[in-house]
């Protein structure tokens, strides 16, 4: 099979990627693993989704049928029920219902999503029982099939999954005990902590963490206790809590394994403002990049991926110098670490902050010159800020701070 | 029917003994009380195959260890299962000690042992910490899945006659004109002769069989697994100690690496993790590698090593010459399994015909693998559905995850444990709710609204 453009992912960002790439001219070819699109959303019945994107709030499976019909309507070819087992230049091997299938491209769009942190990944300790998930694991049981973890539930860490999850298993009946977060603060929406967790009057205990599982052939309970500044938990803390399903929501990672292996050297993988890896031809956007707090993010890093990786592949991209974007020890990230100079145009960084922060300005700086400038009320670490820039403004590498 | 033999126990010694015993062309059955062969020890341990130096010369370890190694090799291509003799390390800075090892194995008999220089230290293991000087290499180790290789043997056995009774709790045996009779719960068993290989509950069968029981010790092996990686090609030891063989690094035969294990005595067989453990096996391995890639980590686990004195015993109970004891197997249990199997069969049941020819075994990765279904092992509906059709029933998660790797990966079943469930249900005509992790007990999921189980 010979196409233009081959995008690997058929959730929020991998769909909209496929349609930007389309809309550019180049002929496209959107795999998914599932037998439908929508990845992870189709799992998300929850609303709270499409209202940055689509101005109107929808569930997930809502947000992803809006993005399915129009590549239906397109003629983008779709690939469902396929896995990609490796990708090289201008190349991606894929195992469909059909047998194998080598995809000759021009470029590639990677929007594989990510995967959740497993109990081993944190060092739970305990023995290794039945009742022990993920949350979205368990959002999956719920959802798709109708099944319960247990009858009374902790929840470890407060991502956003982990106070969905909360207030999911409370509507089916199941006593959500408590829920433990190791930091100080919670690494999800403010809106979810309210709407998920404070409406329902579940305990979150922050500074906890679990120490222990217990139990014979399922889980019987959980020791958990303080923690100091370290994140060490005080023994003298420790208290016994019994319940009979543990969920995990202790983070997202990017699932990035199909990545060459010299794209992933940082602690994300380096792209610029097009979303191109630093292999040409390889475009990557949505949470296989970095994890997005609102599908709504997802989509729009996929247009931009999608329609570079089409003009990449219609030969229609120029190439221009590039500038590097630095950051404040505030920042715990920017995405894109790398800038085209470009003539004219805007252009967006995201960043994610390393504390709370109340009424500061996000400054981008070009030598000692403010070359954006934007003021926000609240700045937490669970939620995602942005600032636009114009590429004209910029005369070499860009800092990116916090500041009044 | 009555059985020539029964052998209690689907460990990797049940197993290996129960497959030669079919190769003798005898009848046999085989008895395990978990859902599952290989629940106990032999799911839990480093996967070597031992080269040999290490147990003392004259003892059982040393012979059936060395002899051991010897046969594992062509066992493994004939279940066509993967083994690999990648070699095993000793480090140290301590060269009379390394000697001292050295020669213990030329006396077991072990071949192709040497000191190697710092050089070539280097050169077989790039991430050792500069500070250590020497090394014992031992080519003939090699690794090999340990639940795997017990599963693929049991599976042959079943393929050539073999009988395989999983879920079967003995409550009651009895003994007359030289047949013994197994009760299960809705079961009986009737054989000639018994070999009590039960691991940890040695002493519950050897109490219903009316011999010897003996006093076993448990010690907790805590454990590392660490994704795929290059980070060892090849077991690295520290110098052995009274409890044991200590800390290693070792690659597996499926590429992850496995860092571990500790050695705590404890009362009760039990598997938790602990702090203690795990920060153990982390300040030893950072001391002594470099590069180490903890941050690959995907999973902790411990295995219990029983233990009866210092040596293994096997041999004929002198209550009862038609029971064959075997007990106290730990480290290089695994490795010595096919040689302990072949003594049984053949020196203590005195069974001296050669072995008939069997038909092999079935890979279950032999053909089309289907729907991708597990993305991190990357293993095909297909390669599931031929693992639970195999001779010998695979009824949980945890067995499928043994047989095809299902759920082994950096995700830990995230993705796919509730597919594997669907596909399990389907195969035995059970609801989701029904199906289990790994023991009677433990189901993964309830019905929604009614929590009645």
């Amino acid at each position: 099979m010979k196409t233009d453009v081959v995008v690997i992912g058929g959730g929020p960002s991998g769909m909209s990627a496929s349609l930007e790439a389309r809309k550019q001219g180049a002929k496209v070819v959107l795999i998914d693993v599932e037998s439908r699109l929508g990845g992870i959303l189709n799992q998300c019945i929850h609303n709270g989704f499409g209202l940055k994107h689509f101005k109107e709030e929808l569930t997930g499976p809502e947000f992803a049928n809006k993005l399915a019909e129009k590549v239906y309507q397109s003629d983008i070819t779709v690939l469902l029920k396929s896995y990609v087992n490796f990708i090289g230049k201008n190349i991606v091997y894929a195992i469909t219902p059909n047998g194998q299938e080598k995809i000759e491209c021009k470029a590639i769009v990677l929007c594989c999503g990510a995967r959740e942190r497993t109990a081993g990944e944190i060092y739970l300790k305990g023995k290794r029982l039945a009742g022990v998930y993920t949350a979205g694991t368990v959002q999956k049981m719920i959802n798709f099939y109708g099944k319960l973890p247990g009858k009374n539930a902790v929840i470890l860490g407060s991502g956003d999954i982990g106070l969905i999850m909360a207030r999911r298993l409370t509507l089916e009946g199941v006593k959500v005990k408590s829920i433990f977060e190791i930091m100080g603060h919670s690494s999800g929406l403010r809106r979810n902590i309210r709407q998920c967790v404070e409406d329902f009057e579940i305990p979150l205990l922050y500074n906890h963490t679990i120490t222990r599982v217990v139990g014979k052939e399922r889980v019987e309970g959980v020791y958990y206790a303080e923690v100091d500044e370290n994140r060490n938990p005080k023994p003298e803390t420790e208290k016994f809590i019994e319940c009979d399903c543990v969920l995990l929501s202790v983070g997202l990672i990017p699932e990035n394994s199909l990545l060459p292996e010299e794209t992933k050297r940082e602690k994300f993988v380096l792209v610029d403002d097009e979303r191109q890896t630093s292999v040409e031809g390889i475009f990557i956007s949505g949470n296989v990049l970095h994890i997005h707090d609102l599908a709504d993010n997802a989509t729009e890093e996929g247009e931009i991926a999608g329609k570079f990786a089409g003009l990449k592949a219609l030969n229609m991209s120029k190439r221009y110098e590039k500038v590097k974007v630095y950051f404040s020890a505030k920042i715990s990230y920017c995405m894109p670490q790398l800038i085209n100079k470009k003539e004219d145009g805007k252009f967006t960084i995201y960043l994610r902050a390393n504390d709370n922060f109340l009424k500061k300005y996000i400054v981008v700086k070009c030598g000692d010159v403010d070359i954006a400038r934007k003021f926000c009320i609240g700045i937490t670490t669970g939620e995602m800020q942005e600032i636009e820039v114009e590429y004209e403004k910029i005369k070499g590498d860009l800092f990116v701070d916090i500041g009044d | 029917m009555v059985f020539d033999y029964a052998v209690i126990g689907g460990g990797i010694v049940g197993t290996s003994i129960f497959n030669k015993i079919i190769r003798k062309g005898k009848s046999c059955v085989l008895i395990e009380r978990e859902l599952d062969l290989s629940t106990g020890s032999t799911k839990a341990n480093s996967g070597l195959i031992h080269a040999g130096f290490d147990a003392k010369t004259g003892s059982l370890k040393a012979r059936f260890n060395v002899r051991g190694n010897d046969l594992v090799e062509d066992l493994a291509k004939q279940l066509k299962i993967p083994f690999k003799r990648t070699g095993a390390v000793v480090v140290g800075n301590d060269i009379e000690k390394l000697n001292a090892l050295y020669e213990r194995g030329i006396n077991n008999g072990v071949k192709d042992l040497k000191i190697v220089s710092t050089e070539e230290l280097r050169m077989l293991v790039p991430n050792l910490s500069e500070d250590i000087k020497y090394g014992l290499y031992a080519k003939t180790a090699g690794l090999i899945s340990p639940y795997m290789f017990a599963i693929a043997l049991a599976e042959e056995g079943v393929k050539n006659g073999g009988v395989v009774k999983l879920d079967f709790n003995i409550n009651k045996f009895t003994f007359s004109d030289g047949i013994f009779t197994m009760c299960g719960e809705d079961d009986e068993v009737a054989c000639k002769k018994v070999v009590n290989c039960a691991g940890a509950g040695f002493n519950e069968v050897s109490k219903l069989l009316n011999v010897e029981e003996f006093p076993i010790k448990f010690r907790r092996g805590e454990y590392i697994v660490i994704d795929k990686s290059d980070f060892v090609k090849l077991s690295v030891f520290p110098l052995p100690t009274a409890l044991g063989k200590g800390i290693l690094a070792t690659p597996t035969i499926d590429g992850n690496i496995l860092l571990g294990p500790t050695a705590e005595d404890i009362d009760d067989y039990d598997t938790e993790t602990t702090n203690n453990g795990i920060d153990k096996i982390l300040s030893y391995i950072k001391s002594t590698f470099k590069n180490v890639p903890l941050n690959k980590n995907i999973r902790q686990f411990s295995g219990i090593r029983v233990s009866v004195g210092d040596d293994f015993i096997v041999k004929k109970s002198d209550k009862n010459e038609n029971v064959v004891l075997i007990a106290g197997i730990n480290s290089p249990g695994l490795t010595s399994a096919p040689a302990i199997a072949e003594y049984v069969v053949e020196e203590l049941f005195c069974e001296k015909n050669k072995d008939i020819n069997l038909i092999p075994r079935d890979s279950y990765f032999q053909g089309d693998s289907g729907r991708i279904v597990c993305r991190c092992e990357k293993i095909g509906e297909n390669e599931i559905i031929r693992a639970l059709n195999s001779p010998v029933p695979c009824y949980t998660v945890d067995a499928v995850k043994r047989r095809v790797r299902a759920g082994m990966g950096r995700c830990q079943g995230g993705q796919c444990m509730i597919e594997v469930c669907k596909l399990i249900a389907k195969r035995y005509g059970l609801k989701l709710e029904d199906v289990k992790k790994e023991s009677k007990n433990s189901f993964v999921m309830f019905n929604g609204g009614t929590y009645e189980n």
